[in-house]
């Protein structure tokens, strides 16, 4: 601590850079996020829990978070098998696909929900040959899983990417001469310690998912019980004039979120506590 | 010895034939698993990814050339451009000050909470899209807290320009400083320490000596920044209240023409935010290996 | 990158290779000339088994060549040090007889264990133990987990029971002093201990014969001294056939049965420590192996000759002069004050230092070339030498060598 005490003595401009970062934040952030707590705690315990667990409003939660957590776990399944195929092998084209991962996150929202319905509608390129086979993507619950697939993809990729790459060959050259074949070297020493990764990825995915917004309502048809995904009913409720049930519902999204988060972090603490520093 | 940089290659070299094919190195999968795992990863991404891509360009030009370029012969689009500029050009450098002070106070300085401080910087990736606008629709609203004051002054933040500029501002509101906090912080300030020990002041000892170190980091914070800023939806749908030509960005423009069944039009305008993602992402992985060799170079130092 | 730091100091401790010009008369009668000479200890190998039998081995790696058609034949309960400089391709070599390598093909080429062709075998089906540099401990298992690992990845018609497995973990873990730490993990250990759950779990599938790539290079050196000892007690009680990897000449000397002197893809000599220390056959070897002087000089008709000084050279008597490297190693001088007629040069003390084992002084020739003379502290205060005053050198033994070139 007296390291810290020199170095405030040295370097000029700790108030001042302290000072706005706070501000700014306050501003920008803080203020207009505590508005929204104020905002549904002014609604009262009843009315907020009616404004949150209102039968349609139940439907969208339970579409938003189911049509998440599969598309999650897809990425979480595809994510490993491209992040494992980009670090391992060699193959024609490799570079260029490994920066195209990054284009959900480049891709602006609306772009990616129209593109994505041009393909899978009755009428896009597959979607006119997986109707006839009774498989409907756009305006159904799977088209917003495909759509929430698309956005939470590089979250997977980009967090296994380093793992596998930090992977010692070593261990894997130990487990086979210990007698491992690679399917048990694959389950019993890289899959264990990868799987904070993997996990951090695929909590990651969900989290984007939940709130993902713009690539979904083009492809989802948006009908109230069936295909309304919980962000949509928050700006049907703010064009209905119901500010106070929007701002309950998004306090409802933000705790899911934000829990999300906390448990990915609290993951890697303990993760890195275990078994970091083993080299 | 490092064993890791042995190369795997998947064209299978004579050799292995010879040696009878159990002899490939330890750690390869057999050649139909490795062949089954690029086919699954090449089909998977040309599903989700490439196929759909392509389909922005190949509807855009459904109706040639001529129905393409004139999409972009509307006042309307053009005002969208403005606004969407207009925001991106406020949000960008607003971010960046914000980035460069908060880095600069986290990474060069020992103080209580700092941990917290970040978490908060961190907080707008974890709101969804929709409720960033919303929190600014409930704070400057016509119901919001500070509504009936503004519209006693005559002054209009929700369904106008600011309204836009905040709700971007807000969703770009970390990239900047989360790039730059971890180079910082592995970088210390040894070097900042130095300088001032021979005589620089704080605005030279930046400018001359912390600004050059995390130069790239900061320019691919300011490139993710900016491809967020020209594309968001979520948020800006909600605080712009869609008037045409007025305050609609580009992404609403979109939503607005692919609605009224022009989907030419809409694919057209999609298609150039389309290449401008793509050259985000020639930039942005440019900009990786530097930002990973001076990341490399402070942790050597150490 | 630790077998570049030695390589540093191994060309260190050579002095500056200048020509010399002694004084001196004939020094035929003193000095001791080592032509090659096949060992007992080689004649005694052919008739023991061999565990392990490479025959002609190439390795390349792009352009790299790696090992350049390398033979070696291991006994049975032996253990053998490969030593080198960093890219000799001992590592190589031995990642080749484990099967974590391919060789290159070659119609020649065989790896043998125990008279069985072992070349199409995974390293899996090996059965050999293979101890890494960095350990590769598992570092989501415990101790116990890591050397149960390689019992319990077995298919189940030969998997030992639970008990079993409990047991024989338990019995390497005291064998390896580490019985108290078996719930820990990897992580909660340090680099000695580390090193040696990598020795047990290696052990744990019994196998014919143990791998060990720099087994010491990660610790530091106090750790390395007592491990290696550690390691030598250990192989006399379980007597399993080794192979250990070291750039670390005294690692390889005190620890080995044999040593194998690796350099530029090949192997540059096999033999006792002894051997290669005291009989070096080639310049690499003399120079790898203990600090040397280096002199050059010229042979002729028998005779090598340094400046004035002269030494008996039977191995070359052709009436052609050549060119030599005259090595002369830092304990083999007396130091003299006045000449006693046997042949020496003088030289001027520069410096000397007398705080270690031995007394280190170092000199200067007439020719401004730098000898270093390592003497017993007895000796060396004794003799009370000041550094400026001139001494006679009186070398009791010295190596010849023509370089290859000239041939």
């Amino acid at each position: 601590m007296s390291k810290n005490f020199a170095k405030r003595q040295v370097l000029p401009g700790f108030g001042i850079t302290m000072g706005y970062t706070v501000t700014y934040l306050s501003l920008i952030v803080l203020v207009p996020l505590a508005a929204l707590f104020l905002k549904s705690a002014g609604l009262g315990v009843a009315d907020f829990w009616k404004a949150v667990s209102s039968p349609r409003v139940v439907a969208s939660y339970k579409l938003t978070f189911g049509a998440s957590l599969v598309a999650a776990t897809i990425n979480a399944i595809f994510g490993f098998v491209v992040a494992w195929t980009l670090v391992r092998y060699k193959f024609p084209g490799k570079r260029i696909i490994d920066a195209m991962i990054d284009l959900p996150f480049a891709l602006p929202t609306a772009v990616s929900g129209i593109a994505l319905t041009a393909v899978y509608s009755s009428h896009g390129w597959f979607g006119q040959y997986l109707e006839p086979l009774g498989i409907k993507v756009a305006y159904t619950p799977i088209g917003i899983t495909l759509a929430l697939v698309f956005i939470g993809l590089p979250f997977v990729v980009r967090t296994l990417q380093p793992a596998l790459a930090d992977l010692e060959r070593e261990s894997e050259e130990a487990a086979a001469s210990l007698g491992a074949n690679r399917f048990q070297t694959f389950t019993r020493v890289i899959l264990p310690t990868i799987l904070p990764a993997l996990l951090t990825g695929f909590a990651l995915s969900l989290a984007r998912a939940i709130g993902e917004y713009g690539s979904v309502v083009f492809i989802s048809g948006n009908m109230p019980m069936r295909t309304e995904i919980t962000s949509l009913l928050i700006i049907s409720k703010l064009e209905q004039y119901d500010t106070a049930g929007a701002a309950a519902i998004s306090v409802v999204m933000l705790i899911a979120s934000f829990g999300l988060l906390l448990s990915i972090n609290l993951l890697q603490h303990l993760a890195g506590r275990r078994y970091q520093g083993a080299l | 010895m490092n064993a890791s940089t042995l190369p795997t290659t998947l064209e299978s070299p004579e050799s292995w034939q010879v040696a009878g094919p159990q002899l490939r190195t330890a750690t390869e999968e057999s050649t139909w698993v490795r062949w089954l795992l690029v086919g699954s990863t090449l089909t998977f991404l040309t599903l989700v990814l490439f196929v759909p891509l392509a389909a922005i360009f190949a509807e855009a030009l459904r109706k040639g050339w001529a129905a393409y370029f004139a999409s972009f012969n509307n006042p309307n689009f053009w005002s969208a451009v403005k606004l969407s500029f207009l925001a991106t050009g406020i949000s960008v450098p607003a971010n960046l000050i914000f980035g460069v002070a908060a880095s600069w106070a986290i990474a060069k300085f020992d103080f209580r909470g700092k941990s917290l401080l970040i978490t908060l910087i961190d907080l707008p990736f974890a709101v969804s899209p929709v409720v960033s606008g919303l929190i600014y629709v409930l704070l400057f609203g016509m119901t919001g807290w500070l509504g009936p004051w503004l519209s006693s002054h005559n002054i209009q933040i929700i369904f106008a320009v600011p309204g836009i500029v905040l709700a971007t501002i807000f969703v770009t509101f970390p990239f900047v400083a989360r790039e730059l906090i971890p180079l910082m912080q592995e970088q210390g300030s040894e070097e900042e320490q130095a300088a001032v020990s021979l005589g620089a002041n704080g605005w030279q000892t930046f400018f001359r000596v912390t600004l050059p170190n995390v130069k790239w980091a900061l320019l691919y914070g300011v490139i993710l920044s900016t491809a967020r800023a020209m594309g968001e939806f979520g948020a800006v749908s909600v605080v712009s209240g869609h008037i045409r030509g007025k305050t609609n960005t580009l992404p609403l423009h979109i939503e607005v023409l692919y609605n009224e069944y022009n989907f030419v039009a809409a694919f057209a305008v999609a298609s150039l935010l389309t290449l401008l993602a793509l050259v985000t992402l020639v930039l942005k992985t440019t900009l990786e290996w530097r930002i990973q060799r001076d990341l490399e170079e402070a942790a050597k130092s150490e | 990158m630790a077998s570049l730091k030695t390589q540093h100091a191994a060309l260190a401790n050579r002095l500056p290779p200048q020509a010399p010009s002694f004084e001196g008369g004939a020094l035929n009668n003193t000095l001791r000339i080592h032509p090659p000479q096949k060992s007992e200890r080689q004649q005694e190998q052919d008739n023991n088994p061999m565990s392990i039998d490479v025959q002609h081995i190439s390795k390349t790696f792009g352009s790299f060549r790696a090992l350049n058609d390398v033979s070696l034949k291991i006994n049975d309960g032996e253990l053998v040090a490969l030593l080198g400089p960093s890219g000799s391709g001992k590592t190589t070599l031995l990642r080749i007889i484990a099967g974590l390598e391919a060789p290159d093909p070659n119609p020649g080429a065989s790896i043998r264990f125990y008279d069985e062709d072992v070349s199409r075998r995974t390293v899996g089906e090996r059965q050999v133990g293979f101890v890494f540099q960095h350990y590769a401990l598992f570092r989501h298992m415990t101790v116990f987990e890591n050397v149960a690992f390689g019992l319990r990845v077995r298919h189940k018609s030969t998997r030992p029971s639970k008990e079993e497995i409990r047991d024989r973990v338990e019995k390497l873990l005291s064998l390896v002093q580490l019985a108290q730490f078996s719930k820990r993990y990897p992580s909660q250990l340090s680099g000695g201990q580390r090193q040696r759950v990598a020795l047990a779990r290696a052990l744990a599938v019994e196998p014919k014969v143990l791998l060990l790539d720099e087994p010491f290079g990660a610790l530091d050196a106090q750790v390395r001294k007592g491990l290696r000892a550690w390691l030598r007690r250990l192989h006399e009680e379980i007597h399993i056939t080794s192979v250990l990897v070291t750039h670390d000449q005294e690692e390889a000397l005190e620890v080995a049965d044999r040593v194998v002197v690796m350099n530029n893809s090949k192997i540059e000599q096999e033999g006792t420590p002894d051997e290669v220390f005291h009989n070096a056959k080639t310049q690499f070897v003399m120079e790898f192996l203990g600090q040397v002087n280096v002199f050059h000089g010229r042979v002729q008709k028998g005779k090598a000759t340094l400046g004035d000084l002269t030494v008996d050279y039977p191995n070359y008597s052709d009436d052609h002069e050549r060119p030599a490297t005259v090595y002369m190693r830092p304990h083999e001088f007396e130091i003299r004050r006045q000449s006693n007629g046997k042949p020496s040069f003088p030289a001027r003390i520069t410096r000397t230092h007398s705080a270690g084992a031995v007394a280190r002084v170092f000199l200067e020739t007439e020719d401004a070339a730098s000898v270093l003379v390592e003497l017993p502290l007895d000796e060396f205060s004794n003799l009370a030498l000041q550094e400026g005053e001139t001494v006679h050198l009186y070398p009791k033994n010295a190596r010849v060598f023509i370089p290859s070139e000239s041939k």
